[in-house]
């Protein structure tokens, strides 16, 4: 088997998984002005631009691109967004981060345009990568228990559903920590298959309508009946 | 049509704080509400889990500006999600729920042969549905039309609610005093937030911002008040996102709300947009119909909002 063949596929679904999910949150910004849709949206399309970078690190040889900067630094920073949104509702807070979104991802666009001249090696690359790489999952970890606490007192699927592909998420970027001491590819190749599984939840949390569970409801109004 | 069942629960302490417990809950939930439509979502919905009722209905007395009344279901809500609701909702239920609306008959529990046309009740029993209770919700205050309803027909009402409770065994009469009990402290939490006092509207629609409960009717001009947004905290936490619920589909609703950012006041909203205070209103209107936002005096005070829209 080719050896990118599960990186490709990882990178593959991670763009397509995020580029939907972005440019539907984008489309529905303008519809509904919700600055909590924009910075979700802007968030995914940096990750489908990380996705998309490291499809092309990985196969594209005849000349050096070292996406790794980009990939770890943007995953990282947009994951942390998309938790920073949760912590408060208000209106000033949100707009100051929707700007501060704007401008960070600007400086990750300058860093994936720098891929090619960034230097192929990280300074210490096992503790820089360690950080790096965990830091995504450290992050993912924080929004599964946001999502565990959000089931919790709203049992809705989506909840659960994003519950769960965060802590795949999390896990698979957690799981292949140990590669950068000890290279292994078993536990490589086991972290993107984590990964594609919660990309999946992800892509089906937000595909399907929103379902509560408690007390199985099933909820009509507003038939009007004239004697 | 007189009284209850004479089943008995073995257990009469647990169904006396399980209806503490439900009107403290619904206390807590009253805050996140600003329809009255919500309230009989919630209530059905807590009947269902906490009492076994098979199916709950809210019928109410509606009229029209020509007096005619008639029925019109509020709230419906299955214990099974399998279950078709069709056969609960229809002509007859209706033309039964208008009979003991129209009646004065007492709270009741009865056989639903006794209650229903024969095909009816015949239908029911199918189901596994042998008992229906029937409640009362009366207030003289105004119960507002369906949220959103565009029917301009429709006039306010008192409020004149009758609860059916469809049971597959007989409940008990604790049971029922339990759901009394309830629906009376909603009645009475209802009259200081969802109801309006007769002749206080000529809209017939009730502002959408009720989350705090001392709002004041605001001596300024709708100019100087400042417009804040309110941002669904479950939207992307127990909510999807991309459901396309969020969307505001008035255009110019839409480009008043980008132009709220909780500083500007409607003035400074309308010279930002170029547009004069009647479209500023009619789009104001809509977003607080749409709980998107709520109106403030400059000090932060939160304000009643309809006041504003019944000049228009």
């Amino acid at each position: 088997m080719d050896p990118n063949f599960v990186p490709n596929v990882l990178s593959l679904t991670l763009f397509f998984v995020s580029l939907f999910i972005s440019l539907r949150a984008l489309y529905l910004y303008t519809q509904a002005r919700s600055r909590r849709i924009f910075i979700l949206s802007i968030s995914m399309g940096v990750i489908s631009l990380t996705a998309i970078a490291g499809f092309v690190g990985d196969n594209v040889t005849s000349i050096p691109l070292n996406v790794d900067w980009f990939n770890y630094i943007g995953q990282t920073v947009s994951f942390i967004f998309i938790l920073l949104s949760f912590i408060s509702g208000s209106e000033a807070y949100l707009r100051n981060l929707m700007r501060w979104q704007i401008a960070v991802s600007i400086l990750l666009l300058g860093l994936m345009l720098l891929s090619p001249v960034l230097p192929p090696e990280f300074p210490a690359p096992t503790l820089t990568k360690t950080l790096l790489s965990g830091s995504r999952g450290l992050i993912c970890h924080i929004i599964f228990y946001y999502y565990v606490v959000s089931f919790m007192k709203m049992e809705t699927r989506f909840s659960l559903l994003m519950g769960l592909a965060f802590l795949a998420l999390s896990f698979g970027y957690l799981i292949i920590l140990p590669k950068y001491f000890i290279p292994n590819d078993g536990l490589d190749r086991t972290g993107d298959i984590m990964r594609v599984c919660g990309l999946i939840f992800l892509f089906f949390a937000v595909l399907l309508p929103d379902v509560k569970f408690r007390n199985r409801e099933k909820v009509r109004s507003n038939y009007q009946y004239t004697k | 049509m007189d009284d209850y069942g004479a089943g008995h629960d073995a257990t009469p302490m647990n169904k006396g704080r399980r209806q503490l417990v439900i009107t403290a809950q619904l206390y807590k939930a009253i805050a996140y509400m600003s329809h009255i439509d919500e309230l009989f979502q919630w209530l059905a919905t807590e009947f269902v889990s906490s009492f076994h009722v098979q199916v709950v209905q809210f019928w109410a007395l509606r009229a029209n500006r020509m007096g005619q009344m008639s029925v019109e279901l509020r709230t419906c809500v299955g214990q099974d999600p399998a279950f078709p609701l069709h056969f609960v909702v229809n002509n007859q239920i209706a033309a039964t729920a208008q009979q003991l609306l129209s009646g004065q008959y007492d709270n009741m529990l009865r056989p639903v042969e006794n209650l229903f046309t024969s095909y009816q009740a015949s239908t029911l029993t199918r189901f596994g549905l042998y008992h229906c209770s029937c409640s009362f919700m009366h207030s003289g205050m105004l119960l507002p039309p369906v949220y959103n309803n565009s029917n301009a027909q429709l006039v306010p009402t008192p409020l004149s609610v009758a609860v059916l409770l469809y049971f597959r065994p007989l409940p008990t009469r604790d049971t029922l005093s339990a759901i009394d009990l309830i629906l009376e402290q909603a009645v009475s939490i209802s009259e200081s937030r969802f109801l309006r006092a007769p002749g206080s509207t000529t809209s017939g629609q009730l502002p959408a911002v009720r989350n705090v409960p001392l709002q004041r009717q605001s001596s300024l001009s709708l100019y100087e008040i400042i417009p804040k947004r309110k941002e669904d905290n479950n939207l992307l936490m127990s909510s999807n996102p991309l459901s396309g619920s969020t969307i505001i589909p008035d255009k110019r609703a839409r480009r008043f709300y980008t132009a709220v950012n909780d500083i500007r006041n409607v003035k400074e909203i309308c010279e930002h947009l170029h547009i004069d205070l009647q479209e500023a209103t009619a789009a104001l209107q809509i977003l607080v119909n749409e709980d998107r936002i709520y109106l403030c005096e400059p000090d932060g005070q939160l304000v009643e909002s309809s006041v504003f829209f019944d000049q228009f």
